[in-house]
């Protein structure tokens, strides 16, 4: 059973359309992104989710459920996030425990725990304003995941973070996905999400652009280039059946000349005695499958304008 | 609506805003500032100045020099009167503050020509002391000539009064003279008080909003709890604030008064005020039991609606402004009240909503309205009460996910007329 249904989802706000008919689903244990630039449509589709905004078509269900009668189950890091500034932390997030239904005394022991387990323990008594950046980023983290929710809805979870907080935050996200919770990650910083989404959902104005596992995305829009290494002081032979060669760093680029396969350039590669060190099919990165996609999208609708009577 | 979570927010809401510095200074220390003033002044009773120290320079004796023998040379002159020979010594005294002022009767009274009065102060209340005082020794000179001295004086401080109220029918109630002053005392301290509370927690409630939009928490918020239960936790939660600030303001009030009253059981307008703190007039529990409740939610719901508008507390305060500048308008006007509770001007501020609370409790405290009229205050006010409702509710529902610029007046109506 999928945790999170999305179907045909419209939001407008006015006359202007956020949300264009988005649909995907996540299931426990599965880890989707939603990528897109700011603006895409990537908040407005949560906040539906979350059941803060209500939905001007389609139908969006957490659990079978309509989003507003789960919202216990459902742990959330918005992206405009902040804590009570005057509250102190371990009492702040007891509340909000409380809210996600917990009992008080149950709320208090688990966000204990978790401040403990995030290196926070020495500040629970703290006030908020107090905190480092940083701290309040993993506090409000412990506020969407101390209720144990079967769903998680991260919005640009990396914003902000130093790197070793971003570590810490994809550490986090692949426990969920062991511990079977359906995570939903939105992000426009494309190179976090690439080592952590088992689906991704490219979006933009409103649309999804691209969809499907990673792996399929770089196989679907993978344009066959090859990048080659060779021993320091060694040139490229000629006569390779290859066109469009770069040097990037060291690094050859190149694309199989049309119905040559990468293994045949790598046979002539060793046939010309070129001392290889390094020899691989380039996959797109997601930020270059984002632009691809966008580019064809926009080709397809402009085309399909034109031939309208 | 889930109960539970609105329960809550408001005890939340009412524990934060218990420990703010503020809250406590003025639920505490007013009492504690009445206490302090009243032991201290207990402990100079038996002091021979206690009564110049507490009501200042109008308890000290007025001097006056009779040039026409118009006054009997008795030593029964009405109080404050001394009788002074010298008016070089008396000019000095006043000037040194022994005298309140020295009043010069001219040779011939009778002619037309003035007395004069040499003060220190020139304000209006040593005026009216003066004013007021003169008509009675005038009078006691008079009536000196007819009457010996104890009851000249009688006649001339007059006789006390009791007032007869013709109600409907056959009923009718009667009043000691005293009961106008102590009404007003008691109207007026009970008035500010509750005003203050209402005040204070409908501040508290803009605040709270304004303040969870500015540190972005309200999202947060809002995927645990729907926006109707985190406005009515609030609204519940800060009523509860002002309720307690009440009853303890009401508790201090009472001990105090009690206190006051066992030291100084001289003084009847103390002993009627007591009465009538013990004994409220109904018309007046009515306006605190009944209006009170409806005026904080016809401000309370408005403001919160208008705070979650801005994106800061300024921008916030922007908003409610025009609210506040309303509900201190009655004060502003009182001398309107004053010279006429039921007349036009203090009616139309009472059946307003967003006058009314101020409006209501000044004329309750000058003296009783027409049951109809208080009938029609709460009427009126529980529509304030119910617009506030829909208005408020539907502006904090959009508000609340509201960034960037500030809504101009006309898009705040449109918000409140297709909240969408």
């Amino acid at each position: 059973m999928n945790l999170i249904e999305v179907e045909h989802l419209v939001k407008r706000y006015g006359d202007f359309t956020a949300v264009d008919g988005i649909s995907f689903t996540v299931g426990p244990g599965q880890i989707f992104a939603l990528l897109g630039p700011n603006g895409a449509g990537k908040t407005s589709t949560i906040r539906v989710l979350m059941g803060i905004l209500f939905p001007d078509g389609g139908e969006v269900r957490l659990l079978g459920k309509p989003p507003e009668q789960v919202r216990e189950q459902v742990g959330y890091l918005p992206e405009a996030r902040g804590l009570y500034r005057d509250a102190r932390l371990l009492e702040l997030l007891a509340y909000l425990g409380i809210l996600k239904g917990l009992s008080p005394s149950d709320a208090r022991q688990r966000a204990s725990r978790w401040l403990e387990q995030l290196d926070l323990g020495a500040w629970a008594e703290r006030k908020v304003h107090e905190l480092s950046h940083g701290m309040q980023q993993k506090a409000q983290l412990v506020a969407a995941l101390m209720h144990d929710p079967p769903v998680v809805v991260l919005d640009e979870p990396f914003q902000g973070l130093d790197p070793v907080n971003i570590q810490l935050v994809k550490k986090l996200v692949r426990e969920l996905r062991a511990a079977g919770k359906a995570v939903l990650l939105s992000s426009h910083q494309l190179v976090h999400v690439e080592a952590l989404a088992d689906e991704v959902a490219l979006v933009n104005r409103g649309r999804i652009v691209a969809s499907g596992s990673l792996a399929a995305l770089q196989a679907q829009y993978a344009r066959g280039d090859i990048a080659v290494r060779l021993a320091r002081g060694a040139s490229l032979p000629e006569g390779l059946p290859v066109q469009g060669v770069n040097s990037r760093n060291g690094v050859w680029i190149m694309s199989p000349q049309p119905g040559i396969a990468p293994r045949e350039v790598l046979r002539a590669l060793v046939a010309s005695g070129a001392p290889v060190e390094r020899f691989e099919v380039v996959y797109p990165s997601l930020e270059e499958i984002f632009l691809r996609a966008v580019e064809e999208t926009s080709r397809d609708a402009t085309s399909a304008e034109e031939v309208q009577p | 609506m889930n109960l539970r979570k609105v329960f809550h927010v408001a005890v939340y809401e009412y524990r934060t805003n218990a420990r703010r510095w503020g809250y406590r200074l003025v639920t505490f220390g007013l009492p504690l500032l009445g206490a302090v003033l009243l032991l201290g002044i207990r402990a100079l009773k038996g002091h021979a100045n206690v009564g110049a120290w507490v009501a200042g320079s109008m308890d000290k004796p007025v001097a006056v020099y009779d040039q026409g023998n118009f006054l009997p040379h008795d030593a029964t002159l009405p109080t404050p009167f001394v009788l002074v020979d010298d008016v070089r010594e008396a000019r000095q005294a006043v000037s040194e503050g022994k005298f309140l002022a020295l009043l010069v009767l001219p040779t011939d009274l009778t002619s037309g020509q003035k007395v004069t009065a040499v003060v220190r102060e020139n304000n209006m209340t040593v005026r009216g002391v003066i004013f007021s005082r003169l008509q009675t020794l005038m009078l006691y000179a008079e009536l000196r000539k007819a009457y010996p001295a104890a009851q000249a004086l009688r006649l001339a401080e007059g006789p006390d009064v009791q007032v007869v109220v013709l109600g409907n029918g056959n009923r009718q109630t009667t009043h000691p003279q005293e009961e106008g002053s102590s009404r007003f005392m008691v109207g007026y301290a009970l008035s500010i008080l509750f005003f203050i509370a209402l005040f204070s927690s409908a501040g508290y409630l803009l605040q709270s909003v304004a303040k969870e939009k500015e540190s972005h928490i309200m999202e947060l918020l809002l995927s645990s709890v729907t926006a109707m239960e985190l406005l009515w936790g609030k609204v519940i939660g800060l009523a509860a604030l002002a309720a307690t600030q009440v009853v303890v303001w009401l508790l201090s009030l009472w001990a105090l008064g009690g206190l006051a009253l066992r030291s100084f059981p001289q003084y009847d307008t103390l002993k009627t005020a007591m009465t009538q703190l013990r004994h409220p007039d109904p018309q007046l529990l009515i306006a605190l039991l009944v209006v009170m409740p409806l005026s904080y939610l016809a401000y309370g719901l408005l403001m919160a609606g208008l705070g979650s508008l801005g994106s800061n507390l300024r921008e916030s305060q922007q908003f409610s402004a025009a609210i506040s500048m309303l509900a201190a308008l009655p004060f502003m006007l009182n001398f309107l009240f004053f010279l006429n509770p039921n007349g036009i001007v203090p009616r139309f501020l009472s059946y307003f909503p967003w006058t009314a609370p101020a409006a209501v409790l000044l004329r309750l405290a000058i003296g009783p309205i027409p049951w109809w009229d208080l009938g029609v205050v709460v009427f009126t006010i529980a529509v304030g009460a119910a617009f506030s409702l829909w208005a408020g509710v539907r502006l904090f529902r959009v508000g609340v996910l509201m960034s960037g610029k500030k809504p101009s007046w006309r898009e705040v109506w449109t918000i409140v007329r297709n909240p969408a």
